[in-house]
């Protein structure tokens, strides 16, 4: 039986690799994925630009401005009048406008500085409000009172978009595999081959178990392509040292894997109820996209109800669990709900897959 | 005598539609029998219940004294099967290809090594071989496809229109190679074919089939003076009400 299993998977894998298609969307579109990723959000800790208008132009008011530009999180961008300001703010060119009117005084700033936020975007209007209002104060020479104290040991968390973003780009590219696996059992299927196959003593088992393990070995190239790519564009995984940067990355490799078995799974269950090779593909991205949008792959899920649904999809179980780990610095033990979850959905899915594709080849 | 294929008043129903309407005929061992008969008579299906691939509605197929329902496992060693749709992965090469389907009837290495040159020699296709399947013509996909058939040296060969839409030589080639090779290793061979003058030199007894019943029975010969005719095809139109 294992002979069967090397020699379906062996099989498996040249036929994947030598076909253009599939190396594209299965290893360099992923990759090529990342790389904008890289450019795009590499930039760190998000920064969000703030338009003002200085009435004043006074040495204090210059000042004020110059320590708002100076605080991580904000980017000062100068305006003639408050006419281009608001019309720049509603362009949404700019996150906030600050109005400096002629006069400033730190200690009566509520009297002559005007600050509008962009309130449909939460962590902009947080960052904004508090920077502005922190350095206000200092300036007005008032302490603020501290309601809470630190950990006497700080926990490391590395969370910007970058960190988000690398991590949701990994699980897309093991959960790709679903639509692999879903067309070429239909092409086996259309072709004829998969008759021939059931004609010799390997069983659909067999068949199965070397779709299954060549799944995992594409999997694992593509999240090894893919951290690597997004090692080259300055991903960093947080662990005091450099052997728990490692365990990490393996904890979240084997996580990964956990979500390529779940799309091997559900690749199976599309590929018994597809037509032919064109429909198992099409069916497989009906599927593959409510998981990214709605598993917390590119962002958060924002609505309650929503985010509820999130849980019926295992993409947001790995989301969850490689995030904690990758970006958080948790240990594997410490996520291990999220596995449980995920290795349930995992179990079930391939299980179910099995069933469906049993039935309907006997 | 112990037959090689035994089938027993099959039928076999996809929802109303009924493929084979209480089918029998028996393969004497070592022969070449032909199922013949018009598009959608019931060849494949016939074929596809003696292969194992699906079950029949009712009757029984018994191949060298095993039922094909209740020993499949079993069956699947004794035979090889060429469905008339089949292909070979097109980003394998042909000695990939031969290599990968043999090792699932060899014992050890030595013993795929014997049956991948068995298939070189059968397929004719030389140095071609080396190549991927994706820049084969139709006939030499053919001559890859029975090579892996008759590789196996199967106690029993399932060749459904096996040289269904090949150019006359590639089609010479396949017959020569099915009759060769049935003399040499005495393998037994059913198969199906609607082209009435390949059958005739192929087979030693055909069953003319027409809407999933056996219609007629007997060698080339027998048939034709039987039913006054100068070829199958007029034997055939005689049986089924067409002359």
């Amino acid at each position: 039986m294992m002979g069967t299993i090397i020699t379906l998977t062996v099989k498996n894998l040249k036929t994947i690799m030598r076909d253009k298609v599939y190396l594209f969307f299965l290893l360099a579109m992923p990759i090529f994925m990342m790389i904008l990723v890289g450019l795009a959000f590499r930039g760190g800790t998000t920064t969000y630009s703030v338009g003002y208008v200085n009435y004043d132009g006074g040495q204090l008011s210059v000042f004020f401005i110059d320590a708002l530009e100076n605080s991580s999180g904000l980017a000062m961008v100068p305006y003639n009048n408050t006419d281009s300001l608001k019309e720049a703010f509603r362009q949404g060119n700019i996150k906030g406008g600050l109005i400096i009117e002629a006069g400033y005084n730190p200690a009566k700033a509520n009297e002559t500085v005007t600050l509008f936020v962009d309130e449909t975007d939460f962590s902009a209007s947080l960052t904004i409000q508090s920077t502005v209002k922190a350095i206000s104060q200092a300036f007005a020479g008032e302490t603020s009172k501290e309601y809470w104290k630190s950990l006497a040991e700080p926990i490391s968390v590395e969370f910007n978009m970058m960190n988000f973003m690398v991590v949701g780009t990994l699980s897309y590219a093991v959960s790709i595999i679903l639509f692999s696996t879903a067309g070429w059992i239909a092409k086996e299927r259309d072709k004829g081959t998969f008759s021939r196959l059931r004609t010799t003593p390997m069983s659909p088992t067999d068949f199965l178990a070397g779709g299954l393990l060549s799944g995992l070995i594409v999997s694992l190239i593509q999240a090894v392509s893919v951290f690597a790519v997004s090692y080259a564009v300055g991903f960093r995984p947080v662990g005091a040292t450099d052997m728990d940067k490692f365990v990490n990355m393996l904890s979240a490799f084997f996580v990964a894997m956990l979500l390529a078995v779940a799309s091997v799974g559900m690749g199976l269950i599309v590929a018994a109820f597809a037509k032919n090779e064109d429909h198992a593909v099409g069916i497989s991205w009906f599927v593959i996209i409510p998981m990214m949008f709605l598993g917390g792959t590119w962002y958060e899920v924002q609505d309650p109800a929503m985010s509820q649904v999130s849980w019926a999809f295992p993409t947001t179980y790995c989301n969850k669990a490689i995030r904690a780990i990758l970006v958080r610095g948790a240990p594997l033990a410490s996520v291990s709900n999220y596995l449980a979850g995920l290795a349930a959905y995992a179990a079930i899915l391939f299980m179910i897959g099995v069933l469906i594709f049993r039935k309907k080849t006997t | 005598m112990e037959w090689a294929v035994e089938a027993n008043n099959l039928t076999k129903l996809f929802g109303d539609i009924r493929a084979l309407d209480g089918m029998s005929f028996k393969v004497e061992e070592g022969e070449i029998f032909g199922l013949i008969g018009p598009n959608g008579a019931g060849k494949t299906t016939a074929l596809r219940i003696v292969s194992a691939l699906i079950l029949p509605t009712s009757g029984s197929v018994v191949i060298f004294g095993r039922d094909v329902v209740r020993e499949a496992s079993e069956i699947r060693k004794l035979i090889s099967y060429l469905p008339e749709e089949a292909g070979a992965y097109k980003n394998l090469s042909g000695f990939e290809y031969l290599q990968f389907m043999g090792r699932f009837s060899s014992e050890n290495k030595e013993d795929l090594n014997e049956k991948v040159a068995d298939a070189v020699e059968i397929s004719g296709l030389g140095d071609r071989l080396k190549d991927k399947v994706k820049t084969y013509s139709k006939g030499m996909k053919r001559r890859l496809l029975v090579a892996r058939a008759l590789m196996t040296k199967p106690k029993l060969c399932v060749l459904d229109e096996p040289t269904s839409g090949l150019d006359v030589l590639h089609s010479y080639h396949v017959r020569n190679i099915i009759k060769e090779y049935v003399q040499k290793h005495d393998v037994t061979v059913l198969l199906s074919s609607h082209n009435m003058l390949e059958v005739e030199y192929l087979c030693e007894r055909v069953a003319l089939i027409n809407r999933g019943k056996i219609v007629a029975e007997g060698s080339p010969t027998e048939l034709k003076t039987k039913y006054k005719a100068t070829n199958l095809e007029e034997v055939f139109a005689e049986v089924a009400g067409l002359a």
